[in-house]
């Protein structure tokens, strides 16, 4: 079993058990940080007719990953068999060099100022089960294992979402639409 | 270290899904579906929402004022006696009428509570279906005498009336995906976008509360355009007549005018349903309620079925419950409940119910107590004589006006004020009680205007006896009950042993096991082969309901027929003008659209949350931080109101705070806001009066409003 993940926003249906099922697999307090899922929308319109794309976001653990040359300090590494990318926080010096160049916006600062991300629920990759997410989504809008050479074929659909999402949220000035 | 996963159930909701739950030392490490299974946003959030930090630890008794929230630690022995004291009291000196229960969610232990009301000695028993699923039941019975089901998978054409699985169960979800890869159409009727709706070929916004016009309009459609099933209606159907008559009034352009739907696209949907010729269809027990003409709307749109002939027959809509007595069996909890019942002294009620009489052939009268009738008759008689409850939302008055007798006690499991209307006001009669104990895991605002506050566990911590249709499970613990508190149920089963019965009740004081064994004596399965179970067991020798053996039976109506016209309300006294046909109204209040130019709907389910359930859980508010009431941009617009500002939503009775969401998936003109915030209490600025004449349901989803920026 390896994480890679894919996402197919086309699937999504906004339900959050993504989110949910990843606070409750790591006993996130939500306090002191978000879920390492993140559920969003889109909103396009034409017209009378309304179109919303829902997605969440988070470390796909893709090939590139970027974050691991970005980081100074070496605290990134790839796992190869699991296809997890793995980061060690005890060298973080919070230079947010990382989250910058994430295509996902997936890596976050936890209160103490290091960076925190998704593991792809390591534990259960060993046991050959899925991480938590993906086995939460009733209709496969995530899934994992799959080939994902997400960043390498251009713009994927969940960076356009995301981008869209950020564009929007700039214009707007605020928070929008989440659930 | 002592790991272990067991296996038990989620209970947010009343779907139940079964769920393992991971223990580390009797601590929840986590929650997961059981195998096969899925959970949602809901079912996730359950080991918080079992680690509430506002768990009711020990029964307390209130030492301050009422509501001030001081409170004394006692033993489970002193509040049992003590609230035996106070409930024999008033019953001795005034009858057990006075004292009215009342149950919020969930279900699991409504029987039970409902036997023990009975044999305590009154009729008053309410519950929280007063404004949620009983109004469609409603409809259902007056129309099919049953509940109905889809039988989505064989049909031409599915119509979702309000439909939108994913934000709750996501069974139906899946379900809704095999049809669609099938061929199958699908018409999704609902104000908002949703995600079920891009699954639609035509989706339908109607403005809130118009379906009965929209489906009288069908209805019309269809018998011009020939597309309706004579043979059917002549055999199956009563009161067509008064139906067509009535139908005929919805032409292109009223309707048009009415829902807000171009006409275009009114023609697109009727004429995709005249060329299917197998529709099924299913309306949301608690969307279209919510208007207050909402009970006769669902019997608008229950009439497409009948006169398209797709009630009992495949790929039509099919009724769960039978004339045919070999068909309905089951766990026998309604004769549980039913054992002890005493009788209206007036005659009125639900002892009158076609199906009940039904149901309850070699009923008799004979030993059985005579008491008063049960409070709300007078007011909403049509809900007394379907309904085996009090109509709840009539409580506040009933508490005030104490007519036509008084309430002095009220004794609550789970009560969410929030649920009422102008509930501030039910509060303050609270208040003016002269005894008030409720039961709940958590100290909600309703607990802390208690007298006597008792623990009650989670789905967790107790066993339950599962009954979904055919199947049947018994769940054990999957922990120990946290803290001192009980299972509901065993809360009933010890209080009964304090309270001075009208029945000498010792099945009941037996506890939950022997009455488990009790109501299961029929179905051929035994308590211990259900504990041996790890699974849901199927009921052996269940008769496998064929399509056709309803309507050859004759249904569980006055005239046995599918009742377009409807003999039950024929039979309610002419001053509560209740018609018998299907008739549309509007359901918004008549408030000045100058002053309120916009349309309040309250409710609606979002991800995460569930009633007030799951607000106590922070980790749900990662989906929405803080009340939020959506608004369309446009509408926004012309008030300068942006994103997240703060805004009023006011109408004639009140006024919230909230932020402004910004969203084109709520219609024009139409505020939205999730019920059961504590301080964005949606339902308080709904008059109190605006309920449904029929069902007594409350019309929260269309109210005048006008919203601006703080």
């Amino acid at each position: 079993m390896k994480a890679q993940f894919t996402f197919h926003p086309e699937r999504c249906v906004g339900c959050a058990a993504c989110v949910m099922a990843c606070i409750n697999e790591n006993q996130i307090d939500v306090d002191k940080q978000n879920p390492f899922r993140q559920l969003k929308c889109n909103e396009y319109v034409d017209g009378d007719a309304v179109e919303v794309t829902y997605f969440t976001h988070g470390c796909m653990h893709c090939k590139e990953h970027p974050c691991l040359t970005a980081c100074p300090r070496g605290c990134f590494a790839y796992d190869e068999t699991l296809g997890v990318v793995k980061l060690d926080r005890t060298e973080c010096i919070g230079c947010h060099a990382c989250a910058r160049v994430c295509p996902f916006d997936a890596i976050q600062f936890a209160p103490d100022n290091k960076a925190i991300k998704c593991n792809g629920c390591i534990r259960n990759l060993r046991r050959d089960r899925l991480p938590a997410c993906v086995m939460a989504c009733p209709r496969r809008a995530l899934t994992a294992d799959e080939k994902n050479d997400v960043v390498k074929q251009g713009l994927c659909a969940l960076q356009a979402e995301l981008q869209q999402y950020q564009k929007q949220r700039a214009g707007s000035g605020g928070q929008k639409g989440e659930g | 270290m002592a790991f272990e996963i067991r296996s038990s159930l989620c209970r947010v909701c009343a779907a139940g899904c079964p769920m393992n739950v991971w223990i580390n030392d009797d601590e929840i490490q986590k929650v997961e579906p059981a195998p096969g299974g899925q959970l949602c946003a809901r079912g996730y959030a359950y080991r918080n929402y079992v680690l509430r930090p506002d768990r009711i630890r020990t029964p307390m008794k209130r030492v301050g004022a009422r509501g001030e929230d001081r409170w004394q630690e006692i033993t489970w022995e002193e509040a049992y006696r003590e609230i035996a004291d106070r409930l024999n009291r008033i019953k001795r000196e005034h009858g057990a009428e006075e004292v009215a229960f009342y149950t919020g969610y969930t279900k699991w232990y409504r029987p039970i509570l409902h036997r023990l009301v009975h044999s305590f000695g009154s009729l008053n028993y309410g519950t929280e279906s007063s404004s949620c699923h009983m109004s469609l039941r409603m409809a259902s019975m007056l129309t099919f005498g049953s509940l109905t089901m889809p039988d989505m998978q064989q049909s031409d054409l599915f119509i979702g009336w309000a439909y939108n699985p994913f934000f709750s169960t996501n069974y139906d979800g899946m379900q809704l995906e095999d049809y669609r890869e099938k061929g199958g159409k699908i018409i999704v009727v609902d104000p908002k976008v949703t995600p079920a709706a891009k699954f639609a070929d035509v989706h339908l916004r109607p403005l809130p509360g118009t379906d009965g016009a929209l489906a009288l309009f069908f209805g019309n459609y269809l018998i011009q355009h020939g597309a309706i099933d004579e043979a059917y209606i002549e055999k199956y159907v009563h009161g067509y007549e008064a139906y067509r008559k009535e139908a005929q009034k919805y032409k292109l352009e009223k309707t048009a005018q009415i829902t807000g739907i171009s006409e275009g696209l009114l023609l697109k949907a009727a004429a995709l349903i005249a060329e299917s010729k197998r529709i099924s269809l299913t309306v949301s027990g608690a969307a279209i309620p919510h208007h207050v003409n909402g009970m006769q709307n669902i019997r608008a749109i229950y009439a497409l079925v009948a006169i398209t002939g797709n009630f009992d027959r495949e790929g039509g809509i099919y009724p769960i419950e039978y004339s045919n007595e070999e068909l309905n069996l089951k766990v026998l909890w309604d004769d549980f409940a039913d054992e002890t019942r005493p009788l209206s002294a007036d005659g009125s009620g639900y002892q009158n119910s076609p199906q009940w009489k039904r149901q309850n052939p070699h009923f008799t009268a004979e030993g059985r107590k005579k008491v008063r009738p049960k409070i709300g008759s007078e007011r909403f008689p049509l809900w007394s004589v379907e309904i085996d409850e009090f109509q709840s939302m009539d409580l506040r008055r009933q508490i005030v006006e104490q007519t036509p007798y008084p309430i002095r006690a009220l004794v609550g499991f789970g009560m969410n004020h929030k649920m009422f209307l102008e509930n501030k006001k039910l509060l303050e009669a609270i208040d003016s009680l002269d005894f008030f104990v409720d039961v709940d895991l958590f100290w909600t605002t309703a607990a802390k205007h208690a007298d006597i506050v008792l623990p009650a566990c989670s789905s967790l911590e107790r066993q339950e006896l599962v009954a979904k249709g055919p199947m049947v499970r018994f769940v054990e613990p999957a922990i120990k009950p946290l803290y001192q508190s009980k299972s509901d149920v065993d809360i009933m089963c010890e209080l009964a042993g304090y309270l001075d019965l009208d029945v000498d009740d010792r099945l009941l004081k037996s506890g939950y096991e022997k009455i488990v064994k009790y109501v299961i004596r029929k179905i051929g399965v035994t308590l211990d082969s259900l504990k041996a179970s790890p699974t849901a067991m199927r009921i052996p020798g269940l008769l496998p309901y064929f399509y056709g053996r309803s309507l050859a039976d004759g249904l569980r109506t006055p005239t046995g027929k599918i009742e377009l016209y409807s003999e039950t309300i024929a039979g309610i006294p002419g001053e509560y003008k209740l018609d018998p046909v299907p008739t549309y109204r509007d359901s918004l209040n008549k408030e000045s659209k100058t002053k309120y130019p916009l349309i309040l709907t309250a409710g609606g389910r979002i991800p995460g949350e569930f009633h007030s359930r799951l607000m106590g859980v922070k980790s749900t508010k990662v989906l929405r931080r803080q009340a939020a009431a959506d608004v369309h941009p446009l509408d926004a617009a012309q008030y300068g109101i942006r994103q997240d500002d703060v805004i009023y939503v006011r109408t004639n009775v009140g006024e919230i705070q909230v932020l402004a969401n910004l969203t084109y998936t709520v219609k024009r003109g139409v505020v939205f806001m999730f019920q059961d915030y504590e301080h964005a209490n949606v339902n308080h600025i709904i008059p109190a009066a605006h309920l449904d004449p029929y069902s007594g349901f409350p019309g929260y989803r269309t109210v005048r409003c006008s919203i601006g920026k703080l």
